[in-house]
């Protein structure tokens, strides 16, 4: 059993143990007042009555099937997206009937002739047990996209509610709280090509990678305050996967020796980055740090550029490798560890500060 | 609602009809049947367990007053008694400010006669620890049986809403509590 299962338990057993039963006295009360009465309807024969009751028999089994065929044929979306977006196709009695895994991580992840046939909930459950046991999903990584595609509100609500529940469980049974985007769907909205539904949804016309990773865009959106409509946002992020906008600055600052302004949040192809400008003497420094890792992945210095390329072990921040404009002049030589934009700026500065000083 | 329980009635829609027509034992079944969830319920938003009482007693005997009005194909039973109850917490709210005068002492935000019950932990944190609206989630879910969208539509808050504070309050209780679970 899990926590929450064990938390409502015994709370439902405590709220048993103390509720008074004062059905007497309800029962006594009574006297004083009595039910708004309807007026009794009036019965016929006793054979048309029994007449009525077999043709409303007939209804409800013709009705029945009838009934069984539409529910049947009825056909829902239900996307789970932890970065291995798995589609779940769902008939009016929330049954499996079809799985279509999304990209190639969800393949190697998931096993999608296990769902077929299960419940909408069995299944969210399963598909959110092998991602945690495959590593997809995890305490530092606990970001959901869940997207119903289904025009009917209630409808769709009442999914949503049971894959969320459903993934909620699931996780915290793996003492993972899970932050989770929801989305509906319109059912006229239609994948973009290498693209899973969801994704498409959420992220057409924002201006945001559709590749980027789940957990990289409900930060995103949150921090810039720029849900989409129709998105609603539950738990929060793991704590320790991005570094603060504070350190992003204090590690520009470091790098560069001057004092960095607040940082933008941006994107780098489908990174997530942290935009700094510090001024400089001659001009706007411009760092490029991976708000994962806090590590600065390019400097537009000016006069100078640095850049690594994604996965590239970090030089030391600020050194150039390259000037910007220009060939090296044949008699000039400059060492790769020794010049220090930091340190050029320092100087410069030192200069109009003793000269202000003097004059 | 499904259409399967607007052609055959369900068990509580009979005994609503029961005692539309007079039926006293039904009245009495439906309330062994939900006095915990209106009683759990009344308890999340008055934090005082003797007006939780007079708003289980005042509940039901609006459920004789009113049963005649329950339409089948409406509301599920449960969430039309808890809605019953909602409305009796809003009066007994609305007397308690209109008794209340400039010199009358302050009444206390929470009364401590639940605290003085041995073993009733979970119920303490819930109701000195929770917001008023996770409060009754929590105790509409628990106890109540709700699902989290009828919460919502009984709260009148979005699904998302009332999913996010579920969540958050758990997890405060587990916090609080965890090394009891």
């Amino acid at each position: 059993m899990s926590d929450n299962e064990k938390l409502n338990l015994a709370l439902r057993q405590e709220i048993s143990a103390i509720t008074p039963n004062r059905v007497d006295d309800l029962l006594a009360r009574l006297g004083e007042q009595q039910p708004d009465q309807q007026p009794e309807a009036k019965r016929g024969p006793r054979s048309v009555y029994r007449g009525l009751i077999a043709a409303a028999l007939a209804v409800v089994v013709l009705g029945g099937g009838l009934f069984y065929g539409l529910r049947s044929a009825q056909r829902s979306t239900v996307i789970l997206d932890a970065n291995a977006p798995v589609a779940f196709t769902v008939d009016g009695f929330d049954r499996v009937r079809s799985v279509r895994l999304e990209n190639a991580r969800a393949v190697s992840a998931l096993d999608a002739e296990h769902f077929t046939g299960k419940k909408l909930e069995a299944a969210v459950a399963d598909a959110t047990e092998q991602l945690i046991t495959g590593n997809v999903l995890s305490a530092n990584e606990n970001a959901v996209l869940l997207s119903v595609q289904e025009d009917r509100d209630a409808r769709a609500e009442k999914l949503m509610e049971a894959a969320s529940t459903a993934l909620t469980a699931a996780a915290e049974k793996h003492e993972i709280a899970p932050a989770v985007l929801t989305q509906t769907v319109s059912e006229r909205v239609k994948p973009t090509a290498g693209v899973s539904l969801g994704r498409t949804a959420l992220t057409d016309g924002t201006g945001v990678p559709s590749d980027a990773a789940v957990l990289d865009l409900l930060y995103y959106f949150s921090s810039e305050n720029a849900v989409p409509e129709d998105t609603q946002v539950y738990g929060t992020w793991a704590e320790t996967a991005f570094c603060s906008v504070e350190q992003a600055v204090r590690t520009a600052s470091d790098a560069s020796g001057g004092t960095g302004e607040a940082a933008s949040l941006s994107w780098d192809h489908s990174r997530l980055v942290y935009v700094v400008r510090v001024p400089m003497w001659n001009g706007d420094a411009v760092y490029t740090i991976s708000a994962r890792t806090g590590e600065i992945l390019s400097a537009e210095i000016p006069g100078w550029t640095t850049e690594r390329a994604p996965g590239e072990p970090p030089e030391v921040p600020g050194v150039p490798q390259t000037p910007s404009t220009g060939s090296v002049p044949e008699t000039s030589t400059v060492p790769e560890q020794e010049v220090d934009p930091g340190a050029v700026y320092r100087f410069f500065k030192g200069v109009v500060d003793f000269w202000d000083a003097i004059i | 609602m499904d259409m399967w329980s607007s052609v055959i009635p369900h068990a509580d829609e009979t005994l609503i009809q029961r005692i539309a027509q007079g039926e006293q034992q039904a009245l009495a079944a439906l309330y062994e049947r939900y006095r915990e969830a209106v009683f759990g319920y009344a308890l999340s938003v008055l934090r005082d367990r003797d007006l939780a009482e007079d708003a289980l007693q005042e509940t039901f005997l609006q459920v004789w007053s009113a049963a005649a009005r329950y339409v089948l194909r409406g509301k599920s039973p449960v969430t039309w008694l808890l809605g019953i109850t909602k409305n009796v917490m809003r009066t007994m709210r609305r007397k308690q400010l209109t008794l209340l005068d400039e010199n009358a002492p302050e009444i206390p935000e929470t009364t401590d006669r639940f605290l003085e019950v041995e073993n009733r932990m979970v119920t303490r944190a819930v109701l000195a620890k929770l917001s008023e609206n996770e409060r009754e989630i929590v105790m509409l879910h628990a106890v109540a049986g709700l699902k989290h969208r009828e919460i919502a539509a009984h709260l009148e808050l979005p699904l998302s809403t009332v999913l996010s504070k579920y969540n958050r309050a758990l997890k405060k209780l587990r916090t609080m509590l965890g090394d009891m679970l």
